[in-house]
């Protein structure tokens, strides 16, 4: 039965819809610049240098070549191959010199021809190419390896896991063609190219691993031995080198940055830094005094602290309230500044080297809550209802001034871009239509009420199980393209708001693609003026104009929401109490229960606007995320909370 | 195949309500698609027409429950762009029924979409760092707090990968939070000074993730008489050997009066007057409450170690001075303890690759003792 009431729901639904137009995924034709290595062996990735490679949830990626392979002491005969490719980034894709594809008659010989880039829509599967690019590379069925000289440390001085290079001809690039390995005193490690050199055949570099000869100090002198460990062929011996180096303590030469705060990373540079097996650990023994901001009582420090493993030469340590610092310090309400020494402590069963000393400066910054912002295609589906979709760029930037301007004073900083330098921060999805189905303009499916922020790691958006369990919307988000609600005649999939929507429709109708003219990407690349408020938006009649104030418009619409959003996972409104929302309709309240927030305030129009926190909850921001400038929070006008 | 057999179902109802298939549209051929849970599946359906198309889809899965329900946005040059965020419990195959009506002549796609697990939605949130030390002097156990985010349950199994060791315990505490508690034995600390945890965290979805948390145990290893490594022998001898380098042979020197008997609040210092031409690597004084095995030989690695702070002087010749922790500190006035200690430091021969570090031990056989007691 429920079956077939589904049956006939999607009848309905499906013989009446609003059309838009037609689709621009807005990719742009990839650019080949380089293609590499120079030698091709049999499944070797063949990288791709150039411009424009898109992402793969926007396109595919494929190389194709066409041109002739001529075999060694052979006749040229015709080559063309579409290979699928991966997308490393904007400029570097790879494809795999294997497969169906990849038909090479076996043996050495070289490929001269052309090479052209394809990123294939995912939107609609059309193709854009790269113009033609000649290339000729060699092939070759396997390759032996040639050491001539190796290269350790300096002056012959060595940390463990510094890397000893190998120069000679004929190396491995470590790809799928197989990589080439040395063996020093019994321990096999593998060699692979300099990172600022990855197709050089010339060198590779291995890691003087502590299975070598152990992390203690002293001379060391062994024998290298290379050889080609190939994928699928047989292993060629390329020789051997003596290796004499004297085997040095470990040591710090940087730490960066010199100020950070709870769940931010800490990146100590040095040498002699081990971590990679289970027996292993590099410490950081700090030894000095602590000053508390504001002129508190200096206090002494020695702790140890147990950083992450990078490399050899790279330490990474997150300040973390479970560890000794954490310990030491409340990292949320105290900062101040570390002033001593710090030694790198190597570990390694039972053995123990305590590095140089070297002398260090850490402060201990504020609490700061990082946000990423993280906009979904389904976000940039939606703005093509309000024919801003080639305006996107403009849209987000306005939105994030709407964020640090509506933190202004508090300690949080909103990106869009996933950070790097925390490990701790919260996350907001801005997205197209509401999953919960309920009309939502947004919505914190954060559990509970976070107050005091013990959380620096909320996620609004996607699903939370705990939100739901407990009768809540389980799904949470930004959902841009619910303020479409506000038209007079929104789209088929939004339900009108009980409101007026005669400001709405004055600033949109212009651009919609229903109603008006949608931006152009030429619109765009001439340039949108730049709005700093809404005063020549209603009655506007230049298409400039127009187009500014839309952008402006849904930028403080979907701003301020994320902004309001934000402030319920920071544990707003009512810190002390159990309401979600200011008591009442005010003024200008951000707080506010979105039915006592009216269009005209969250677009800031004819006067109204910019909501702000009112007066409680900014001195309970400032108490829970202290730190940032706060003059400028200060300095503006709120209104009183009840 | 009960997928298949809903959908000729549906296809059945729509025949019925007029939407048939007939001859004279066409929707493109769509591939087959993998998608992810959790993450957003586009497919762009695409009629040859220009006039007006109207889209629609049925699927096997029931969507009566669910809030996040795909979505189909038409475009006006007879395409649109079918949506669906695939949930956990979508994991698996899929059939998904398109049609494209044009002036009441549909045109159908059936398409296979297979749904794969994606990022877990389930991962450690504190302890946020890879471990702790734990320096048994000072306190007998390590206690990290752990919190699990887990968005697809409501709890989670917090358990270790593996054996822990001795004294250690995992236990959950809320229901999606526990503690690792580790509180090692001495003997235990004497075995190793590195302890990797593992910690799983698993829900009833299946859903699972790792951390990898090391505890340190703050014991000092003791100096090392030779610290270089022993290399193999060499059958290949190098072109160039290394310069022979001219090493120190000399060996640091102490000078320390031994710690007489004490009745005090407080802890005990030791102190002595090291000397080394080269200057000193690191000066330990290690200590115990329990009298050596071999009075005349100490295993340094059963006893605590507690590293000596250069007081005055220089690196070559200075006074290093240490405190022991008082094992009588937090007991009734009376209580009395014998400390046996030896006084371990290295030289710092760096200045000449190559060269063998040397240590020296005071007293250089047996250990110096004391009893000290509590005061009133």
């Amino acid at each position: 039965m429920r079956r077939a009431a589904l049956v006939l729901l999607a009848l309905v639904g499906g013989c009446s819809s609003a059309q838009l137009p037609g689709l621009d995924d807005g990719l742009a034709p990839p650019r080949l610049d380089e293609l590499h290595p120079a030698l091709v062996l049999p499944s070797s990735r063949i990288d791709l240098v150039g411009t424009s490679f898109a992402d793969p949830e926007r396109a595919t990626t494929r190389l194709v070549l066409r041109g002739t392979f001529t075999p060694a002491n052979g006749t040229a005969q015709a080559f063309t191959a579409t290979l699928a490719a991966t997308q490393v980034d904007d400029t570097h894709a790879y494809a795999v010199a294997a497969g169906r594809d990849w038909a090479l008659p076996p043996g050495a010989g070289r490929f001269e021809g052309t090479a052209v880039a394809q990123s294939i829509s995912a939107l609609d599967g059309s193709v854009r190419e790269s113009p033609v690019q000649s290339v000729a590379f060699d092939c070759a069925d396997t390759l032996e390896p040639q050491v001539t000289s190796l290269t350790a440390g300096a002056g012959g001085n060595l940390h463990v896991n510094d890397p000893v290079v190998l120069s000679g001809d004929g190396f491995l690039l470590g790809t799928g063609e197989g990589e080439t390995r040395v063996v020093v005193n019994g321990v096999e490690v593998a060699a692979h190219p300099l990172a600022d050199a990855p197709w050089d055949r010339t060198r590779v570099a291995f890691p003087f691993v502590p299975a070598i000869a152990g992390i203690k100090p002293g001379a060391f002198s062994g024998t290298v031995v290379v050889r080609n460990v190939f994928a699928a062929s047989a292993d060629k011996a390329g020789g051997s080198l003596p290796l004499a180096v004297t085997i040095v303590k470990p040591e710090i030469t940087g730490v960066a940055p010199t100020a950070a705060s709870l769940g931010q990373y800490v990146d100590v540079a040095g040498g002699g830094f081990v971590g990679e097996a289970s027996d292993e650990v590099t410490l950081l023994h700090l030894v000095g005094s602590f000053a508390p901001d504001g002129g508190g009582r200096t206090a002494p420090v020695d702790l140890m602290l147990v950083p992450h493993f990078a490399a050899g030469n790279q330490l990474r340590y997150v300040l973390d309230e479970a560890d000794a610092l954490g310990r030491l310090i409340d990292l949320r309400r105290v900062s101040g500044k570390f002033t001593g020494q710090v030694t790198p402590i190597a570990r390694k069963g039972a053995d123990e080297v305590a590095g140089a000393t070297a002398n260090a400066t850490l402060a201990i910054a504020p609490v700061k809550q990082v946000i990423y912002v993280r906009f979904l295609p389904s976000y940039l589906d939606s703005l093509r209802l309000y024919g801003l979709a080639n305006a996107e760029a403009l849209v987000r930037a306005r939105i994030l001034t709407v964020a640090a301007r509506d933190y202004a004073g508090i300690n949080v900083e909103f990106r869009d871009k996933p950070p790097t330098d925390f490990a701790l921060y919260s996350q907001v999805d801005v997205e197209g239509p509401d999953p919960n189905a309920l009309g939502l303009l947004g919505y914190d499916n954060t559990p509970g009420k976070d107050v005091g922020n013990q959380r620096l790691f909320d996620r609004i958006g996607g699903v939370n199980a705990t939100t739901q369990s407990d009768g809540y919307p389980g799904y949470g988000g930004i959902f841009a393209e619910n303020f479409m609600g506000f038209s007079a005649h929104p789209s088929s999939r939004v339900a009108k708001l009980d409101v007026d929507p005669t400001h709405f429709d004055a600033i949109f109708d212009a651009v919609r693609p229903d109603t008006g003219t949608p931006v152009s990407a030429a619109e765009v690349r001439a340039g949108i003026p730049a709005l700093s408020d809404t005063g020549a938006c209603l009655g506007a009649r230049d298409r400039a104009t127009r187009v500014g104030c839309a952008v402006f418009v849904l930028g403080n619409l979907v701003g301020t929401t994320l902004t309001h959003e934000a402030g319920h996972s920071l544990g707003l409104a009512d810190p002390t109490g159990e309401a979600f929302h200011d008591a009442g309709d005010g003024i200008n309240r951000l707080m506010d229960a979105g039915g006592d927030r009216p269009f005209d305030e969250r677009a800031e129009l004819l006067g109204q606007g910019p909501a702000v926190f009112c007066g409680d909850e900014y001195i309970y921001l400032r108490t829970v995320l202290p730190g940032s400038n706060a003059s400028q929070g200060d300095s503006i006008a709120r209104p009183d909370c009840n | 195949m009960a997928a298949i057999v809903r959908l000729l179902t549906v296809v059945l109802a729509l025949s019925l309500f007029g939407c048939g298939p007939k001859t004279g549209t066409s929707l493109d051929p769509i591939a087959p698609q993998t998608a992810v849970v959790g993450v957003e599946l586009g497919v762009m359906l695409r009629a040859a027409s220009g006039g007006h198309v109207d889209f629609a889809f049925e699927s096997d899965l029931d969507l009566s429950q669910r809030s996040l329900r795909p979505t189909l946005t038409p475009y006006a040059n007879g395409e649109a762009m079918f949506r669906w965020t695939p949930l956990a419990s979508d994991l698996g195959d899929h059939l998904f029924h398109f049609t494209a009506t044009v002036d009441g002549v549909p045109a159908s796609e059936m398409v296979a979409v297979r749904v794969v697990p994606g990022d877990s939605p389930i991962s450690f949130r504190s302890p946020v760092g890879e471990g702790t030390t734990l320096d048994l002097a000072r306190a007998p156990c390590a206690v990290v707090p752990l919190l699990v985010d887990d968005t697809s349950a409501t709890e989670v199994d917090i358990a270790a990968d593996g054996t822990l060791p001795n004294g250690a315990t995992i236990t959950r505490d809320g229901p999606l939070s526990g503690e690792l508690r580790f509180c090692p034995a001495k003997t235990l600390a004497q075995t190793q000074t590195i302890y990797p945890f593992t910690i799983v965290a698993t829900d009833a979805g299946g859903a699972h993730t790792e951390k990898r948390y090391t505890v340190v145990l703050g014991i000092l290893a003791p100096p090392v008489v030779s610290p270089s490594p022993t290399p193999n022998p060499d059958p290949n001898p190098s072109p160039n050997p290394m310069p022979s380098p001219t090493c120190d042979s000399a060996a640091p020197a102490i000078q320390t009066t031994p710690h007489g008997d004490i009745t005090t609040v407080g802890n005990p210092h030791i102190y002595a007057q090291i000397s080394d031409p080269h200057g000193i690597y690191n000066a330990v004084v290690f200590w115990s409450t329990d009298p050596p095995i071999d009075p005349a030989n100490p295993d340094l690695f059963a006893m605590n170690a507690v590293d000596m702070q250069l007081l005055s002087g220089t690196s070559q010749d200075g006074q290093w001075g240490a405190t022991i922790p008082s094992p009588v500190i937090d007991e009734p006035a009376g209580t009395s303890a014998t400390i046996y200690y030896v006084i371990g430091t290295t030289d710092d021969d760096d200045a000449v690759a190559g060269c063998q570090y040397h240590a020296t031990f005071s007293p250089t056989s047996g250990v110096y003792s004391f009893v000290i007691k509590r005061a009133n």
